[in-house]
Parts: structure tokens; sequence; C-alpha cells
């Protein structure tokens, strides 16, 4: 157990440092994605106006945090879909995944700390925006409402690490599978409550769009932060998202393995 | 007598593509011996890329079983990763673009090898001093040229010290010189580190430059076991003599009596003689030339892997 947990911080901090180290060398490209996620939450400030007029179903007590959450979530947490599925892509097409393969390090975990270093990356990207929801929600927040919102955020990471499992297998699975990442994305966006407050829509429609991983969580990190309304009592939100946690989880690991499976019949070479 | 390193037996896969199936083994039995550098030979389908990635635990077998250093491939892939190392046919792609060659070897060695950082350093300046890679460290690896990036691949592999290591075509993009010196440092370093060493290859010369044993595969099955020189005796000469003219019947019948010389073919305007004690031959066909007051050019050429190779392949379809 302890081997493993070492070997889980050292392909982290690896792939930390991989990240940075790039980061480094190409810095005007990290100073256009600080740009890109201004833009993204001014974007959408300019929809204040709209959420005002919802503002009591909202049920929040600072609208512009509201706002900025889902702004630098939404990006944020997609981008934990895609690194999953667009890392599984590249080792196929670069034959980096034969030598992966024959190494002990577990796929999934490599995968996954992987990912979970890009979005540590992106965090310091997103961090203005979090900052300025924050102080716009500085009277209202507690220590404790933070810490569950914090939780919160890592347990939607982790289901959304699941989404792009299922994705990176479907890729080993069928090979090309850009298609499912658009509507998976489509889904995210329109359903997670990020960018159309969920609240505004039929509760039929909120029921549904509990079925993605996001959406649960980002309802509670909203309700910790600035006191929005749920669908449900908070302890059914967390039930849910809990379970689905470790249903999507449960999943993603069987398509995977199965996905593993069957490149060790065929061979990566004809995946 | 020297110890088995890998075990195979009864080893065999079948593929199925849109509902055609090939079998790419074929009952293979082979054993390893540790320490070595066993040659994979064969033509393009012969099996041994599928070889490979089976003992590399890429893919998995239809039936057979593989016993490493006494541990279960099939069943305890882990713990048999940690000890191998691979090196595939992708090499040209087969890394991060962005990362210069010696981030690559620190990446790849730290994330996935149980190693030190300051050992792998060491041992990334000692291999590319010796492979005259030094100067390209710095590079890229999107701006190194596809020699290069093969080389690098190489050096990943061989960075950490595995105990038992694969090289699918190793030197296949490295030109004439870089090559040479690739082969030479080879098989120092493996007989140094001891690393058992399974290369695969369609240059004759590489196999009988730095293999101990050579298996030939062709169509999934083995066709041949043994050392390069067992092997060229497959062939029942060890030289060819060629002389630029035709012989007559007569000379030719004389030649025919000398025991040294095992075979002699006419061409269009040549005359080639097979010998397996070249220097007697020599000698007798020298004075036989001079009574019929005969000087041809003459040209002497040693029975090559390839010559070996050849007729094998001839033979087996």
């Amino acid at each position: 157990m302890a081997n493993k947990i070492k070997e889980m911080f050292k392909v982290f901090k690896m792939a930390l440092w991989m990240n940075v180290t790039l980061l480094r060398r190409y810095n005007s490209n990290f100073i256009f994605w600080v740009i890109y996620a201004a833009a993204n939450a001014i974007l959408m400030l300019l929809f204040i106006p709209l959420y005002s007029a919802s503002i009591s179903s909202i049920g929040t007590k600072s609208i512009i945090s509201f706002i900025l959450i889902g702004a630098a979530m939404l990006p944020l947490l997609q981008e934990t879909v895609s690194s999953v599925s667009g890392e599984a892509s590249f080792q196929m097409w670069s034959g980096i995944i034969n030598y992966s393969f024959t190494t002990p390090v577990s796929r999934y975990i490599y995968f996954s700390l992987n990912s979970m270093s890009e979005v540590i990356i992106s965090l310091v990207i997103y961090s203005p925006i979090y900052l300025i929801a924050i102080i716009f929600a500085f009277n209202y927040l507690t220590p404790l409402g933070l810490l569950l919102s914090v939780i919160c955020f890592i347990i939607g990471f982790l289901g959304m690490l699941q989404l792009g499992f299922m994705l990176g297998a479907a890729m080993l699975l069928f090979r090309r599978v850009e298609a499912l990442d658009s509507i998976i994305n489509l889904v995210i966006t329109f359903l997670s409550g990020a960018f159309i407050p969920l609240q505004v829509l039929p509760s039929s429609v909120n029921y549904a769009a509990l079925f993605v991983p996001l959406t649960s969580s980002l309802y509670l990190v909203r309700y910790y932060l600035v006191g929005s309304s749920l669908i449900a009592p908070p302890y059914l939100m967390w039930a849910i998202t809990i379970g689905e946690l470790i249903v999507f989880a449960l999943i993603a690991r069987f398509i995977f393995k199965a996905a593993e499976k069957k490149a060790e019949k065929i061979g990566f070479n004809y995946i | 007598m020297e110890n088995v390193a890998v075990r195979i037996r009864n080893l065999s896969k079948t593929y199925t593509n849109g509902g055609k199936t090939t079998k790419a083994l074929k009952n293979i039995n082979l054993d390893i011996k540790e320490g070595e550098i066993l040659g994979v030979l064969g033509p393009n389908g012969a099996g041994k890329t599928t070889l490979i990635n089976i003992l590399a635990t890429l893919l998995i077998p239809d039936k057979g079983t593989i016993n490493a250093f006494g541990i279960d491939v099939l069943k305890e892939a882990n713990k048999f990763r940690e000890i191998i190392g691979y090196a595939g046919q992708d090499s040209e792609k087969s890394a991060y673009y962005r990362l210069t060659a010696f981030e690559t070897l620190i990446y790849f060695a730290y994330t996935f090898r149980d190693v030190k950082k300051g050992d792998i350093e060491r041992e990334i300046k000692y291999i590319s001093k010796k492979i005259g890679f030094s100067r390209k460290l710095n590079s890229e690896f999107s701006t190194l040229s596809g020699g290069e990036k093969q080389a690098l691949i190489i050096m990943r592999v061989l960075v950490h010290k595995p105990r038992l290591c694969f090289l699918d075509e190793p030197s296949k993009s490295l030109d004439p010189v870089t090559a040479k010196k690739f082969r030479a440092f080879l098989k120092d370093f493996v007989r140094k580190e001891k690393i058992t060493t399974i290369v695969t290859t369609h240059n004759m010369s590489e196999a009988e430059e730095i293999c101990d044993r050579i298996v030939l595969i062709n169509k999934g099955k083995i066709k041949f076991i043994g050392t390069p020189l067992e092997f060229k005796n497959i062939m029942n000469y060890t030289d060819k003599i060629t002389l630029d003219t035709r012989l007559n019947k007569l000379l030719i019948a004389k030649l025919k009596k000398i025991p040294s010389i095992v075979k002699i073919k006419k061409t269009t305007k040549s005359t080639v003689i097979y010998t397996n004690k070249v220097n007697l031959s020599l000698l007798a066909l020298t004075s036989i030339l001079k009574n019929e007051k005969l000087e041809p050019k003459m040209t002497v050429k040693s029975a090559t892997v390839e010559d070996a190779f050849v007729k094998v392949m001839g033979n087996g379809k």
C-alpha cells in the first residue's frame, strides 16, 4: 500500500513537472490561457441581467459569485474529460501506449494523475476568477462552507475523471470517438448548471441533469459558497453526488479494463 | 551450464480480422539464456513482432506458457514488467514532442521505473557520450532526425538497466556510422550490465555482429536456433570463389575432384566455386589454372548470415 502511494505521488509529481516545464517554455501560451479565462468570466458576467430576473429561483446571495463559479468550473472540469481521452488518443497514435503498457505503472493511475496535474495548472489559470467569486461571497462565507465547497469541487473533478475514462476507453474500443466527446461536452455545458442556472428550468430537466456527474457537485459548491438553492435537501444531494461517483467509477473501471483486454488480444498496433 | 532466463513453451497466437484468421505463432518452444543477446530473424509477417510483443506483455497468447526469471509472465505480468524494458517500432513518434531528449529520458525513467534521479542522470550522460548523442540532449524531440529519435528511444530502455530488454528493429533508422557505433555500444553495455536482450532485425550483418544466438522464424514457426556461425554452417560451404570466366566442362570435372570444393555453378560470364576449405581450394585451383595457362580474375567472399537466411527461407517457401 505504501509503495502504491509512493508510486502515485511520483507519477503525479512527474506529470506536474512536465506540465510546468512546458508551461515555462511556452509562457506566451500561458498568457493566452489567462486571457481566455478572463474573457470567459467577463462574457458570462454580461448575463447578469438575465440571471437577476430569476434571482428568486436561484436563491443566491451573490449573483456575481454564482456566475463566476460556473464560469471557472465548467471549462476546468470539461478539460478533465478531454485530458484523459486526449492522452489515451495521443498515446495510441504515438505508440507511447506500448511503452507505458510494458511498465508496472497502471494506466488508470497514470491517466488520472496526469489529468489531475493538468487541472492543477488550470486552477492556477482560473484562480483569479475563484478569488473574485470568493471576495463577492465573503460576507456570507464560513470556513466550513469553504471547506465543503472544496470537497464538492474535488468530487466533481473525480466524477468528470470517470467520464474521461469512459471516453478514453471508447477511444480504445472504437478508435475514433470525437463525436462522442462533442456530445458529452454539449450535455455538460447545458445540463451542468454552470452556464444556464438549472433553478430556472423545469424540475424534470433538473432531475435529468443530475445524471451529469458535475451537476450535483456544482449545485453543492454554489450552495456552500453563496447559499444558492438546491433541488433536494443537502443530505440527498450529497448522497446523489457520492453515489454517482461510485457508480461512474465502477462503470469507467469496467470499460477501461475491457478496452485494455481487447488491446492485449489484438495488439495496440491494430486498434 | 548457462542459466535459462526465459522459458517459452507451446506458444501460439492467432489474429482474427474481418472473419479471416491468421496464425501468427504456432507452438513456439524456446529457451533464452541469461545475459545473451538473442536475434529474432525472419521475413515480414513471420511473427517476430508478435513474439516480442507477447514476451513484453503487450499481447496475450492463445495458449502456451512463459516463465522468465522464475516469474509466470502471463499470470504475474505486473511483477514481470518491473524487470523489463521495451522499445517498439514507433520510435519516430513515441515520446512527448515538446520535451527535450534529456527531459524525455528523465520523465519516462522516473515516472515509470523505480530509479533514483541522480543515477539516471549519470547513466544518460554516460550512454549519450558513448553513442555520440551528448550534443542532442537539449534538443526537443520534435527537432530530432529519425535516427536520433530511434537512438533516444533505445536509450530510454537502457538507462534504467532492465534485466531483460526487448528491442524491435533497434537500428532501422540509424545511418551506417551511428548504427555501427550503436551496435558496439549495445553489445558492450548489455554484457557489462548482464542484460538479457532480445532483438528483432532484418539486418543480417547486425545479427551476425551482436547476437550470441539467432532464432529464425517463418510463418509462425521456428526454422532455426543457434549461433550465427552454426547458422552459416547451414550452408555446406564457407566461401565462394568467383572467376570472371566460364570454365569448360573438362576443367570443371577436374575441379570437382578436389575434396574441399563442394559445388560449382556457371553463370553467363563467370564460374562460382563453393568451398569449405578456402586455402586448400585456392592452392589446387591456382595450380590447375596455371597448367591450363589461364589467368582469370578471382574474388573470394565468405558465406554470410544473409546467404544462410536466403537458403533457409527459400526452402521454407
